[in-house]
C-alpha cells in the first residue's frame, strides 16, 4: 500500500477542523472495509486519512421516542444486531444487518460508509429509505440536514460537499409496531452484489389500515422509494388486487441496467417478484394473513 | 512486557522501515508518520511503532512474525486473515494497525489456552481428528471465526454454522467436514469431555494401516498456525520484486524504457528481456512462454510480463514500476477459440493459432449413424474458471554462498520448475535447487511457472534474496485458467437405447501459450463420448491459441468440460427414447472386458456399474417417488425440486506413451523411525498421508513413525509432476516398493544374525519377530550399518506402459469411475438454483486414507457445484472483468448441500494395495447432476456454463406468457 497519514480526532469539532484543511487526497475511514482494498489496489491514493470511529457524535446509537433513532456514521452494522431498540422498533434494519456482508465485516463496515459509498445496490440504505431518514451533514458552513433520498445522487456520487461529512442518520420514531421485509436476489445464492431488492416496511395505524413504504435496491442509479406503491397499499384494503398493483408499480419504478452480473430484462422481471413477496410477508407478519 | 526475540525483531524491522521512509523523502513523497500503539497480542503486551497504512494482518505477519493468519485476498473477501480483536471477528488485511491502539488481539498461534506446552483448543483437535484440515490455508481463519460463534452461541444450529463461515472460504471445500468439526469441538466445549471422533467410513476391507482413520501428519502444525507456505518465511537483506505486465491483450513492445526507475533509491535491479541470460521461454511441454517480453515483441495476453522489479519494499518495487515507461502498439484481439481457426485471423504464434488438432477414430461413424433409430445433435459451451487457490502464487530466490540458487516455492513439479528456472538463467540444472514449500491449494494451477523465474533472474542480479508475491488481482490475471470450450455432440442410438455412434467436435481456447493445453484437449477429446461402450466414434478437437490468459491443467483436465457436453446429451437422449435415464447409462456404461473409444480393452477394475447401482439405490430411497419428476414444497408453489445423474470416468496417470515414473527413498533410523522422500507435491490432497500410510503398511510399522519429506529438489528423488490423478498410484507405488526392499534387506540382516532362513521373519507393529525374539525397528537399523549395509533404499517404480493416441492398446494404465445424484430446488420466479443433496459414489480402486478420501469427495463435489453455478472468469476481449476476488465467487459453505459419498472399490491389480487415482473424478460428474436435475425440476435444457438463473427465470417466464 502507498503511504498515507492518519489522523484520530476525538470530536465531531476536530473532524470538522481537520476537513477544513482537507483536499482532494483526503478520505474519511470509516470501516474500512470498502476503502482499504481501493488503496490497495491503487484505485484510490489518499493522503491522509481520518478516522471517525473516536468522535463520540459519529458513534451514537440512540433512541428516544420524540426523535426516534439516531444511528451514528462510524457504528458498525453488527451494533443494529444487538440494539434492543432497533430490534423492538425497527426490525427491518435487522433483518437487512443479518444478510448483510459477513461477520467479520459487519464487526467494521459502518452504516455510514454504505451510505457514503452510494451504491445502487445497498441492501442497508434501501431499508433506511423505507424509514424516511434524514443525514446529518456537518461541514464548513456548519450543520444541514437532507433526506436521503436527496442525498443519494447516483453511483458512488453522493450530496456531500468537499470538506462536509455524514455525521449520522435519524429515523423518525414510528408511533406503532413496525414491521418489515426485505427480498432480493443475489447471483448463486451468496454471491454478494444483490441485482434486485425490495424492502416493504408497514406500521399499523388501526386495524387493516397501516402507512407502508417500500423502496428498491439494484434497480436504478440509487436505491429508490416507490411511493406510488405505497399508495395503493395505504388505500384501502390489503387484497389480492392491492398487492398485485403495488408490485406492478414497484415494476414500473424500476429503470434496471445491463452489466456483468444480469441483464435489465432480468432485474426487471424481478421487480415485481420481490415486491409481491415483501408484502406477503410484512402482511403475514402483521395480519397473519397475505401468504 | 516485550520479551527478547520480539523486541530484536521489532528493531531490525523499524530500521528497515526507516530506510524506506528515507527513500520516500527523497523522492518528495509524503512522509509516513509512525505512531506508536499499545496492545496485546495474544495475551502479550506490545508497544510498536506502526505506520499508517499498515495493516493489523502485516503487522502481525511481518514484525510480529505470528505468520499463522493469512492473507488471500486483501479485499476482505475470503475471510483467511480473521483474528479476534477484542473477542470479535475482524478481518485483519483490512484492519489499519494504528487502530488496534488499546485492543487485545487473539491470533490463531495464541487460541490454545496453552500453546506452548502443546495444548490445543478443542476446535484445533476437532479439526485435525476429523480431517477438516486439507491445505491449510484457510483453517486459522475457519477456526478463529468459529471460535467467536463458540462463545457467543456454545450450542450452535448448521445454520449457525453456515451464517458464520459464509465468507470464510475453503478452495478444498470439505465444508460439511468443517461443520461437523465445529459441532464436534463446541460438544468438547460445552461438556468439557473429549472431542467426539469423526464418523467417516474406513475402506471395506482396511488393512494394517491402509484404509484406516490417521490424522494427516501436517494437521497439527497447520491448525496452531505453525505451517509455513512460502510467503511465511523471511531472509535477512531479502528484496521484494514486482512485475510490470502488458495489461493489454495484444500488442508489439515498441519500447521499454526503465531508466527512471532504475535511478529511484531503494531500487536494486529493473530487468527487462535483454537482460535474460538463458533462454526467454519457458513452457511444460513447448517453450513457447517468454519470461519477459522485450522491444519489437509480441503482447499476447494482458499477464504478459515486460519488466521485472527488485527493491527494498513491495511499496517501493510498486513505486518503480510506475516509473517504467512503455509504448505498446495494439494489434487486433483474438477473444475465442472459433475466430481463431478462421483464416483471416492474425497469427499469434509462428506456426499460426493452431496448438494441436487431436483425433478420435472407432469403427465407421456413418455406418453406425445410420442404424441408428434417433440421432439428436446439440452445441454446448463451458466457461473459463480459475483455480482461486486460497494462497496466491509467492516465490522466493537466494543466492547460496557456494554460487547456487536456492528457489522457495509451492509447485506442484519441482523438478519441472527448476529445469526451467535454470534454463532461462543458463545454467546447469543441478546449480538450481526448489525447495517446495506448503501450498495453499494448486488444483493444477501451480504446475506452470508463476513468479519462480522472475525472483531468480532478480536474485543473480542482485546477489540478494528476492520474494516475488502476487497479490490475488496479480494471481487471477496472470496464472492459466480451465479451458473455455464450444463442444458439438452428435449421438446415434437404437430405440432400445443401444449408443450407434458419437461424433463430438471440441474447440479449446488454450489462451496466449500452450501450458498443457494440449494434453487438457486430449484428454477432453478421447473422453467426450463418456464412460461408454461405443462402436463408432469420431472425435476432433482444435486446441486454439487466443489472446486470452492461458489455459492449462484444472482438476477434470479436460474431461470436466466433455463430460458436460456428453452427459447432458445422455439425459436427452434418454427423454427422446421415454426411457429412463439411470438405466440409459447402465445400458452403455463401460464394463470389464470393453472397449474405450481409443480401442483400450478394459481388463480390470472397472466400478462404473457399482457406482451407478449405489447411487441409485440411495436416490430411490431418499426421493419420493420418481427421482426425475418435479416436485413442489409444501407452502413453496414457487419451488420445484427433482434430481439429476450423471457418471464420469478419468485416467490415472500420464498416459498416451508418456514415460510416467516415480522415484521414492525410504531411509529407517535407529531411533525406529521411517523417513519417506519424494519430490511430489503436497497441495492439500493428503499426498503426505498416502505416503506415510503405505510405506506404514509395507513395513507394518506405525504410521506415526513415518516422516514424510517431499518437493525437495536436492533433498527428495522426483516423483515426477502432481498432474493427472497420478500420485497415490504412482508414487505410492514407489514408495510401496522402496519400503519392501528396505523389508527385505532387514529380513536378510536378521536372517543372518538369528541364523533363521528369511520368509520365517515377521513384522508386526513396528517389530520384527524372529526366533522368539521382538527386535525393534531401530536395533534393526543399527545392525544393517554395523554389516555395512545402508538401511536405506530409493526405488525407482515405472508405471505400465501406455501407447499413443491413435495406436490403439492401453492409452492409460487405470481408469476411475464415479456416479453423482444431485437433487436441485428451483426457484420457478427467479431462476435461482440450490443444490440439496449430492450422492457420490467413486470407484478409487482401494480407500488408502479413508479421511482424505471423504475431502477429495466433499470438496470436488463443491468445485463441480461452483463450475456449474458460481464460477465465470469472464473476459471482455481479452480484458478480465474478474481480476478480483469480490467478482469470482467460489462456492461458500453457504452453497453446500448435503453430501453422500459412497465409496466403491474395484481394486486395480497394479495400483498400491488395489489403488487408483481420485483427485479429479470426484468433481467431473458434478456439474452435469447438477444441470440435468435443473431440466428435471422446470424442463430448462442448461447447454452453457455456467447456469444462468437469469436465462431459467425468464424461460420460465416465456414459458408462462404462451
Amino acid at each position: 500500500m502507498q503511504p498515507f497519514d492518519y489522523v484520530r480526532p476525538r470530536s465531531l469539532a476536530e473532524v470538522a477542523q481537520l476537513l477544513e484543511e482537507a483536499d482532494a487526497q483526503t478520505c474519511i475511514l470509516a470501516g474500512g472495509t470498502h476503502l482499504l482494498p481501493e488503496i490497495e489496489l491503487g484505485r484510490i491514493r489518499p493522503r491522509l486519512l481520518i478516522d471517525i470511529k473516536a468522535a463520540p457524535e459519529l458513534n451514537e446509537l440512540r433512541y428516544t421516542n420524540s426523535e426516534g433513532l439516531t444511528l451514528g456514521a462510524a457504528i458498525p452494522i453488527s451494533q443494529l444486531l444487538t440494539s434492543p431498540e432497533v430490534r423492538r422498533h425497527y426490525p427491518l434494519l435487522q433483518e437487512v444487518a443479518r444478510i448483510w456482508g459477513s461477520v467479520q465485516v459487519r464487526n467494521r463496515a459502518t452504516v455510514g460508509g454504505n451510505i457514503c459509498q452510494a451504491s445502487p445496490a445497498a441492501d442497508m440504505v434501501t431499508a433506511l429509505l423505507c424509514f424516511d431518514a434524514e443525514c446529518r451533514i456537518f461541514g464548513p458552513e456548519g450543520e444541514r440536514w437532507t433526506p436521503l433520498e436527496r442525498f443519494l445522487l447516483g453511483p458512488g456520487r453522493t450530496a456531500l460537499k468537499p470538506n462536509e461529512v455524514l455525521v449520522s442518520v435519524r429515523l423518525p420514531s414510528l408511533g406503532g409496531k413496525s414491521v418489515g421485509a426485505y427480498r432480493f436476489v443475489r447471483k448463486g445464492k451468496g454471491g454478494h452484489v444483490t441485482l434486485a431488492g425490495v424492502a416493504v416496511r408497514a406500521v399499523a395505524i388501526s386495524h387493516g389500515v397501516a402507512s407502508w413504504r417500500m423502496a428498491l435496491a439494484g434497480l436504478a442509479s440509487s436505491p429508490k422509494r416507490v411511493s406510488e406503491a405505497e399508495h395503493i397499499l395505504e388505500a384501502g384494503e390489503l387484497n389480492e388486487h392491492a398487492i398485485h398493483r403495488a408490485a406492478q408499480k414497484a415494476a414500473d419504478a424500476a429503470e434496471p441496467i445491463d452489466d456483468a452480473r444480469a441483464s435489465a430484462r432480468y432485474r426487471a422481471a424481478l421487480a415485481p417478484v420481490l415486491a409481491e413477496r415483501s408484502i406477503r410477508a410484512v402482511a403475514r407478519q402483521m395480519w397473519g394473513y397475505g401468504a | 512486557m516485550l520479551n527478547k526475540w520480539k523486541l530484536d525483531t521489532w528493531i531490525t524491522l523499524t530500521f528497515g522501515r526507516d530506510q524506506a521512509a528515507t527513500c520516500n523523502t527523497a523522492h518528495n513523497k509524503t512522509p509516513m508518520s509512525p505512531h506508536t500503539i499499545s496492545l496485546t497480542v495474544n495475551k502479550q503486551a506490545i508497544i510498536v511503532e506502526v505506520d499508517p497504512s499498515e495493516t493489523l494482518a502485516q503487522l502481525l505477519r511481518n514484525r510480529l512474525r505470528l505468520t499463522g493468519t493469512k492473507i488471500g485476498c486483501e479485499e476482505a473477501e475470503c475471510g483467511a486473515c480473521t483474528v479476534l480483536v477484542d473477542d470479535e471477528p475482524i478481518l485483519s488485511c483490512v484492519y489499519p494497525a494504528v487502530r488496534a491502539q488499546g485492543r487485545r488481539v487473539l491470533t490463531i498461534e495464541g487460541l490454545a489456552p496453552n500453546p506452548r506446552a502443546g495444548e490445543l483448543h478443542p476446535l484445533q483437535e476437532a479439526f485435525v481428528t476429523h480431517g477438516a484440515v486439507q491445505c491449510g490455508f484457510c483453517i486459522p481463519g475457519q477456526i478463529m471465526t468459529a471460535a467467536a460463534l463458540l462463545r457467543e452461541k456454545p450450542h450452535p444450529t448448521g445454520e449457525d454454522i453456515r451464517k458464520a463461515l459464509k465468507d470464510t472460504l475453503c478452495r478444498c471445500a470439505g465444508y460439511p467436514t468443517i461443520e461437523r468439526a465445529i459441532q464436534a469441538a463446541a460438544h468438547a466445549l460445552r461438556t468439557g469431555e473429549p472431542v467426539p471422533p469423526p464418523t467417516c467410513p474406513p475402506s471395506s476391507e482396511p488393512l494394517y494401516a491402509v484404509g484406516k482413520l490417521h490424522k494427516r501428519p501436517d494437521a497439527l502444525e497447520k491448525v496452531t498456525g505453525e505451517a509455513k507456505y512460502t510467503d511465511d518465511l523471511h531472509f535477512p537483506g531479502m528484496l521484494h520484486a514486482k512485475v510490470r505486465r502488458a495489461g493489454v491483450p495484444h500488442a508489439i513492445v515498441q519500447r521499454i524504457d526503465v531508466s527512471k526507475a532504475r535511478a529511484l533509491p531503494g531500487v536494486a535491479a529493473v530487468l527487462t528481456a535483454e537482460d535474460i541470460p538463458g533462454e526467454c521461454n519457458h513452457g511444460l511441454v513447448v517453450y513457447d512462454w517468454p519470461s519477459l517480453i522485450g522491444e519489437g515483441e509480441r503482447v499476447r495476453y494482458v499477464g504478459d510480463a515486460l519488466a521485472i522489479v527488485a527493491a527494498e519494499t513491495p511499496e517501493l518495487a510498486e513505486e518503480a514500476l510506475a516509473l517504467i515507461e512503455v509504448e505498446l502498439d495494439p494489434q487486433p484481439v483474438i477473444s475465442d477459440p472459433v475466430q481463431a481457426r478462421r483464416p483471416d485471423s492474425p497469427k499469434l504464434h509462428e506456426n499460426g493459432n493452431l496448438l494441436k488438432h487431436i483425433k478420435v477414430r472407432k469403427g465407421d461413424p456413418a455406418k453406425g449413424f445410420s442404424e441408428a433409430d434417433i440421432v439428436l445433435e446439440r452445441t454446448y459451451h463451458t466457461a473459463t474458471t480459475d483455480h482461486a487457490f486460497l494462497e496466491p502464487e509467492c516465490a522466493i530466490a537466494r543466492p547460496t554462498e557456494e554460487g547456487r540458487l536456492e528457489v522457495y516455492v509451492g509447485s506442484q513439479i519441482p523438478y519441472a520448475d527448476r529445469h526451467q528456472i535454470a534454463r532461462v538463467l543458463g545454467w546447469p540444472e543441478e546449480r538450481v535447487r526448489v525447495v517446495g514449500q506448503l501450498m495453499g491449494g494448486g488444483f493444477g494451477g501451480k504446475e506452470d511457472i508463476a513468479g519462480q523465474i522472475h525472483a531468480a533472474l532478480l536474485a543473480v542480479a542482485t546477489g540478494r534474496p528476492v520474494k516475488l508475491l502476487y497479490d490475488r488481482h496479480e494471481s487471477l490475471i496472470a496464472h492459466p485458467k480451465r479451458h473455455a470450450t464450444q463442444i458439438r455432440v452428435k449421438i446415434g442410438a437404437r430405440r432400445d437405447g443401444s449408443l450407434m455412434a458419437v461424433e463430438t467436435e471440441l474447440y479449446g481456447d488454450t489462451g496466449a501459450y500452450a501450458s498443457l493445453g494440449e494434453k487438457v484437449m486430449t484428454r477432453a477429446t478421447t473422453h467426450s463420448a463418456g464412460p461408454y461402450e461405443v462402436p463408432h466414434v469420431r472425435a476432433d478437437c482444435y486446441a486454439m491459441y487466443t489472446n486470452n490468459p492461458p489455459a492449462g491443467a484444472f482438476r477434470g483436465f479436460g474431461v470436466t468440460q466433455s463430460a458436460f457436453a456428453i452427459e447432458s446429451m445422455m439425459d436427452e437422449l434418454a427423454e427422446r427414447l421415454g426411457m429412463d435415464p439411470v438405466e440409459l447409462r447402465r445400458k452403455n456404461a463401460l464394463r470389464v472386458g470393453g472397449v474405450t473409444n481409443t480401442g483400450q480393452v478394459l481388463r480390470e477394475s472397472v466400478g462404473l456399474l457399482e457406482c451407478i447401482e449405489k447411487v441409485e439405490d440411495e436416490m430411490r430411497r431418499r426421493a419420493d417417488g420418481d427421482p426425475f419428476e418435479p416436485k413442489t414444497p409444501p407452502h413453496a408453489p414457487h419451488l420445484r425440486r427433482a434430481w439429476g445423474l450423471a457418471v464420469a470416468y478419468k485416467n490415472t496417470g500420464l498416459g498416451g506413451g508418456a514415460p510416467d515414473k516415480a522415484r521414492a527413498e525410504v531411509e529407517l533410523f535407529e531411533d525406529g523411525t521411517l523417513e519417506a522422500r519424494t519430490s511430489s507435491a503436497e497441495l492439500g490432497q493428503g499426498l503426505v498421508t498416502v505416503i506415510q500410510l503405505i510405506a506404514a503398511e509395507a513395513l507394518s510399522m506405525p504410521p506415526e513413525r513415518v516422516r514424510v519429506l517431499v518437493m525437495d529438489t536436492d533433498l527428495t528423488p522426483d516423483g515426477g509432476p502432481t498432474t493427472a490423478s497420478r500420485q497415490t498410484y504412482v508414487t505410492g507405488n514407489a514408495v510401496r516398493m522402496a519400503a519392501t526392499v528396505l523389508r527385505e534387506g532387514m529380513a536378510r540382516t536378521l536372517a543372518e544374525r538369528y541364523d533363521r532362513p528369511p520368509h520365517e521373519i515377521r513384522f508386526i507393529e513396528g517389530l520384527a519377530h524372529v526366533n522368539g525374539h521382538k527386535v525393534p525397528l531401530g536395533e534393526v537399523a543399527r545392525m544393517m550399518k554395523a554389516e555395512g549395509r545402508e538401511p536405506r533404499v530409493l526405488y525407482e517404480y515405472w508405471a505400465p506402459e501406455t501407447k499413443p493416441l491413435g495406436q490403439g492398446g492401453d492409452m492409460h494404465f487405470a481408469f476411475s469411475f464415479a456416479a453423482q445424484a444431485a437433487e436441485v430446488e428451483v426457484n420457478t420466479l427467479t431462476g435461482e438454483v440450490r443444490v440439496l443433496t449430492v450422492i457420490a459414489a467413486t470407484d478409487a480402486g482401494k480407500v488408502i486414507n479413508p479421511l482424505g478420501y471423504l475431502g477429495q469427495v466433499e470438496g470436488g463435489v463443491m468445485m463441480g457445484l461452483g463450475n456449474a453455478l458460481t464460477e465465470h472468469f469472464i473476459l471482455e476481449q481479452g480484458r478480465p472483468f474478474t481480476d478480483r476476488m469480490a467478482r469470482y465467487r467460489i462456492p461458500s459453505i453457504v452453497h453446500a448441500p448435503e453430501i453422500i459419498s459412497i465409496p466403491v472399490e474395484h481394486v486395480s491389480k497394479d495400483g498400491p494395495y488395489g489403488a487408483k487415482g481420485m483427485g479429479e473424478i470426484v468433481s467431473i460428474p458434478t456439474t452435469p447432476a447438477i444441470t440435468n436435475a435443473i431440466y428435471h425440476a422446470v424442463g430448462v435444457r442448461i447447454d452453457r456454463l455456467p447456469v444462468d438463473q437469469e436465462q431459467i427465470a425468464l424461460a420460465l417466464a416465456a414459458r408462462s406468457a404462451r
